[in-house]
């Protein structure tokens, strides 16, 4: 009985509502709009591929985009002055690494990208930018989190992955999840529509061998009673109707309902046990806690919640890349930014590999993105300051390896797109003082993405890139800025 | 009497004092007693039961909110006992030899929530720090890397913090250009910002304190209307500015405190903020010290910095608006209180006696922080941590665990430099929701694992001279006095009362309380039910 009611939400919101009089909610009652009613009363869902699985890299801070996809001296001969204390070398210790059939390199951080690279799978998309950044954190990552930019009074708080889970059949319980401290951004709702669970509890602790279902689920497939009791009284609680419908009350209902729903779906769908794979999740190889630690353990976690749910979209983040001091240490392929690449690069790495080796190669894309780039020339603590354009990493199914946005005269097989401007003319840019300019909008790589991996229609009735991305459908090949880079085949 | 009157004096609102057994002659609940509440919930931690008692008449409300805004209260034994007994040596008496850790610096901070008459002061003590906030991780790492005895580094950066908390304390409802020049003059904010190196003689000084200093300090990036307020040339202009701010790092004698270097410091002219329409000017002319003074008057007085401000104390008592949808009266009236400083007492008094404020009470509506829910749940049960010995340091130690790892809000570490989210929708979800429960139910059952099942025994014995065969109506009301001692109204009860004699799950068809039939295990589990209710899981700070 428990676990049928904890399956069907309809059900149990049917029960409530049939017994509203005699149950303990007195002061919820009345009407109001059921945060679960855009999940289950959308009539005309679009028919996004049911196999086709994202998982988003959020990398928090703004991450440095010239030493992550480096232009090499064929393609830029103004890198190494202008760059200065943080110029990586072409040869010796520390180089940068050569990607075959590119001008470009990658930092050293990035060995394991560059395999992916080399065997088809990786691509580096350079020069990826708000045209309108102000380069404040908080507000380029709403920005790019909701897939709308604009004055603060035009940003929206509801995340485009939120809005892509809506175009996937059958609306799943969880059509997508972020893993993460927090709920992020990305997968933040209006308050009409609570659709996103964050999952940081699937995994306890990440140490040693307890990386156990937190919720250890029963060989009935029930959850325990802690869960059970706690869902069922939540439900009782919030899981009814009222007269105010308010952010406030909506949010904390439609959390509850969630929880509910969450914890159900995952009941039913999740193996139990779930036994810590090291060898396909292994720590990086310079065991750098505590990010790498965790980045691993939520990665495992999205990796069985997308195999075994309905889960489309799944989302990461690593912070630490505001490196305004000590970027590097001693020597520039050293420090804390090379860590934190070491972590990214390791991660989806192993995460393209984990859905090879499980039949899915065909099914996932991994992406990293980041707020905005850095400055170009090193200020007095060692560190870069904010800057606005940098580079996204693409790894998995339909990736054309190459780097984009940085072709000229030399160019070679894996070089495409626009052409690159020497760093050292980026730098005086008036709009753009100190920083990578931007060749392409953001949101031209989620559009590919949700053109090529999720079959979404451009623009038109029901779920589209137009509506995921609000008003950017028609200004797709308009002007290069707003150009597909064609980095999907 | 309609449901949502029953509604919003539920669990919070608490009535007068009445006979624990003549529930028929508990006088209905009062206007000044649901604005008692709503001022305790949004000016306090949520309502203590002994000051809410106190409240007799619409005078007690008004003297209660004027005594906040005084806030001048003597700091009671329990709380000065509380912290002292965090640490051997407590903090005041050598900076570089006392034992804190960053536990114990949680653990203080949330001592004074609980435990402070001053509540106001104490919430805006929390507001200022998560506006300038800092973290004391990168304090830390800070000194372990210039000195060598990581110790008196480690107390030293936990010093330094606790200090600038002391001082925000103290200055909380003083005047903004105060708490500014506090925040730019604190070794945490230079260190954690970055202007530790800024020499003039470098070309590229760091811009990461500058940048936070307009952007989340003072004016935020864009006016009310969208216009930008500031550029990367202001940022470069300012960031050459702010150089020489840097701190003591003798390691022999340095008790983390600050040095204006101005051998190290750009004296050209600044000139910046003209996109806004008021520029700032600071000449040449002037000793550093009164550069960076006249630069934190100019900020002060800035017509975006009051904006900002003001905006971010609206939201932050009053009610979670999208930036279009802040209501323009009560704004402008606390705007027109800020004066040159930004006297902080005006604004909030201008705030809280609006009409509006008031008068939309049941309509504004907020979501608790982490550190407001798990308070607040403590104030009003007078329970768990109110109950212990005050030197006991134990349950203290487990609700700030709770708020910083749990739920999460990492007082003192917060890593962004945003602070922690004043945004409502940032405060639920649905690992939240599940944390949101657990507390109650930590303060319910008094233990600190969640129970998976609660024996019959231990409720009964929480409750008194009643038994599992008592009827609902005697167990509604000694679960009331467990609760609320004498503080419920005859419609709390009749509430209670429907819980027991209804399915804890919502389902219909269940026994009555008085059914021969009900087993123990359903009494039990509405018994449990009642609980949480009673815990006040709705977050919503006008439930």
């Amino acid at each position: 009985m428990l676990k049928e009611r904890l399956m069907d939400p309809i059900n149990r919101r049917s029960l409530l509502k049939g017994s509203a009089l005699a149950a303990p909610v007195f002061f919820l009652r009345g009407l109001r709009s059921s945060p679960l009613s855009r999940v289950f009363g959308n009539a005309c869902a679009p028919t996004a591929p049911t196999n086709r699985k994202l998982v988003v890299f959020f990398l928090r801070g703004g991450c440095d985009g010239v030493n992550l996809a480096i232009p090499g001296p064929n393609l830029d001969s103004t890198y190494t002055a202008t760059r200065g204390a943080l110029a990586l070398p072409f040869s010796g210790s520390g180089r940068a690494i050569a990607l075959t059939g590119s001008n470009f390199f990658v930092h050293p951080s990035l060995l394991k990208l560059r395999t992916s690279f080399e065997a088809g799978r990786a691509a580096f998309l350079h020069r990826i930018g708000n045209a309108t950044s102000d380069r404040s954190h908080f507000k380029e990552m709403q920005i790019y989190e909701t897939g709308k930019p604009g004055t603060t009074l035009d940003l929206i708080r509801e995340g485009w992955a939120t809005r892509l889970a809506l175009a996937f059949q059958n609306q799943p319980v969880i059509g997508g999840a972020s893993f993460s401290k927090k709920l992020q951004q990305l997968f933040r709702a209006t308050p009409t529509s609570f659709l996103m669970p964050n999952l940081k509890t699937v995994y306890g602790d990440v140490n040693g061998a307890s990386r156990d279902l937190v919720f250890a689920i029963d060989s009935s497939g029930a959850p325990p009673p802690e869960i059970s009791n706690l869902s069922n009284r939540w439900a009782s609680h919030f899981g009814t109707t009222s007269t105010v419908d308010t952010v406030a009350d909506t949010l904390v209902r439609g959390s509850g309902d969630k929880l509910f729903d969450v914890i159900g779906d995952l009941a039913t769908n999740l193996p139990n046990p779930i036994i810590h794979d090291e060898a396909a999740f292994p720590v990086d190889p310079n065991n750098i806690p505590p990010q790498g630690t965790e980045m691993m353990a939520n990665l495992e976690s999205a990796m069985h919640v997308l195999k075994h749910t309905d889960c489309q979209v799944a989302g990461l983040e690593l912070g630490g890349f505001d490196t305004h001091q000590n970027h590097y240490s001693g020597l520039p392929h050293e420090g804390a930014y090379a860590n934190l690449l070491t972590i990214v690069s390791h991660a989806m790495y192993h995460a393209d590999q984990w859905a090879i080796s499980n039949d899915a190669g065909n099914e996932y894309l991994f992406l990293a993105i980041t707020e905005f780039g850095r400055t170009i020339a090193p200020n007095s603590t060692a560190g870069l300051d904010h800057g606005v354009g940098s580079c996204f990493i693409a790894v998995g199914h339909g990736v054309k390896s190459g780097v984009y946005n940085g072709t000229n005269s030399t160019s070679k097989p894996k070089d495409f797109g626009q052409a690159w401007d020497p760093i050292a003319s980026q730098v005086n840019d008036p709009t753009y003082p100190d920083a990578l300019t931007p060749k392409s909008d953001f949101r031209v790589v989620f559009a590919e993405i949700l053109e090529k991996h999720f079959n979404l229609p451009r623009v038109g009735a029901g779920v589209t890139v137009d509506s995921v991305l609000p008003g950017y459908g028609g200004t797709i090949g308009t002007t290069p800025f707003d150009s597909l880079l064609d980095f999907l085949v | 009497m309609n449901q949502h009157r029953l509604a919003t004096r539920a669990v919070f609102v608490l009535s007068t004092l009445v006979a624990t057994t003549a529930i028929a002659q508990i006088p209905p609940i009062q206007d000044y007693q649901v604005q008692a509440g709503h001022m305790m919930r949004r000016l306090a931690f949520g309502p203590k039961a002994s000051e809410y008692a106190a409240i007799s008449s619409q005078t007690d409300v008004d003297q209660w909110v004027l005594t906040q805004l005084a806030g001048n209260q003597a700091v009671p034994a329990d709380l000065t006992n509380l912290v002292a007994a965090l640490a051997t040596i407590p903090p005041s008496s050598n900076p570089r030899v006392h034992d804190w850790t960053i536990t114990e610096l949680r653990q203080y901070a949330v001592a004074w929530a609980l435990f402070s008459p001053n509540q106001l002061r104490e919430k805006l003590t929390v507001f200022w720090s998560q506006h300038f906030n800092t973290s004391q991780g990168r304090v830390d790492n800070f000194y372990k890397n210039k000195w060598t005895n990581d110790a008196i580094a480690a107390d030293v950066a936990v010093t330094t913090c606790w200090k600038q908390y002391e001082d925000f304390r103290a200055n909380a409802l003083g005047t903004f250009k105060d708490l500014l020049s506090i925040s730019m003059n604190s070794s945490p904010m230079r260190i954690y910002l970055h202007t530790t190196a800024n020499h003039k003689s470098n070309p590229e000084p760091n811009e990461d304190y500058s940048r936070e200093l307009l952007e989340l300090h003072s004016l935020s990036p864009e006016s009310a209307t969208g216009a930008k307020n500031y550029d990367q040339t202001d940022i470069q202009k300012l960031a050459r500015f702010m150089t020489g701010l840097f701190v003591d790092e003798n390691e022999n004698s340095s008790t983390g405190g600050i040095l204006n270097d101005a051998n190290a410091h750009d004296f050209a002219q600044l000139d910046i903020l003209s996109l806004t329409g008021t520029p700032i000017s600071i000449p040449s002319n002037l000793t550093m010290n009164a550069r960076l003074d006249l630069l934190v008057t100019e900020l002060a007085k800035h017509p975006e910095t009051i904006d900002h401000v003001c905006r971010r104390l609206l939201r932050f008592f009053a009610h979670d608006w999208e930036p279009s949808q802040v209501p323009t009266a009560i704004l402008n009236a606390m705007k027109a209180q800020w004066g040159l400083s930004g006297d902080i007492t005006a604004v909030v008094q201008a705030m809280v006696t609006h009409p509006k404020f008031n008068n939309n009470a049941r309509l504004w509506k907020l979501i608790k922080t982490p550190l407001e829910s798990e308070v607040s749940i403590q104030r009003m049960f007078d329970k768990a941590i109110y109950a212990a010995n005050s030197t006991s340091t134990s349950a203290l130690l487990q609700l700030s665990n709770r708020i910083s790892n749990a739920m999460p809000q990492q007082m003192f570490t917060f890593p962004s430099p945003d602070g922690y989210s004043i945004v409502s929708t940032e405060q639920t979800d649905v690992d939240m929701a599940l944390q949101r429960l657990i507390g109650p139910t930590l303060v319910y059952t008094g233990n600190q694992n969640l129970p998976s099942t609660l024996s019959v025994a231990d409720l009964f014995s929480l409750l008194g001279n009643v038994t599992i065969n008592s009827t609902a109506g005697d167990i509604a009301t000694a679960t009331l006095m467990l609760f609320y001692q004498n503080h419920w109204d005859v419609g709390n009860h009749a509430d209670c009362v429907d819980i027991l004699n209804s399915n804890p799950d919502g389902s219909s068809g269940g026994p009555l309380w008085s059914d021969v039939n009900i087993t123990i295990n359903e009494k039990r589990d509405r018994l449990e039910f009642l609980a949480y209710f009673l815990a006040g899981l709705t977050q919503n700070h006008t439930k």
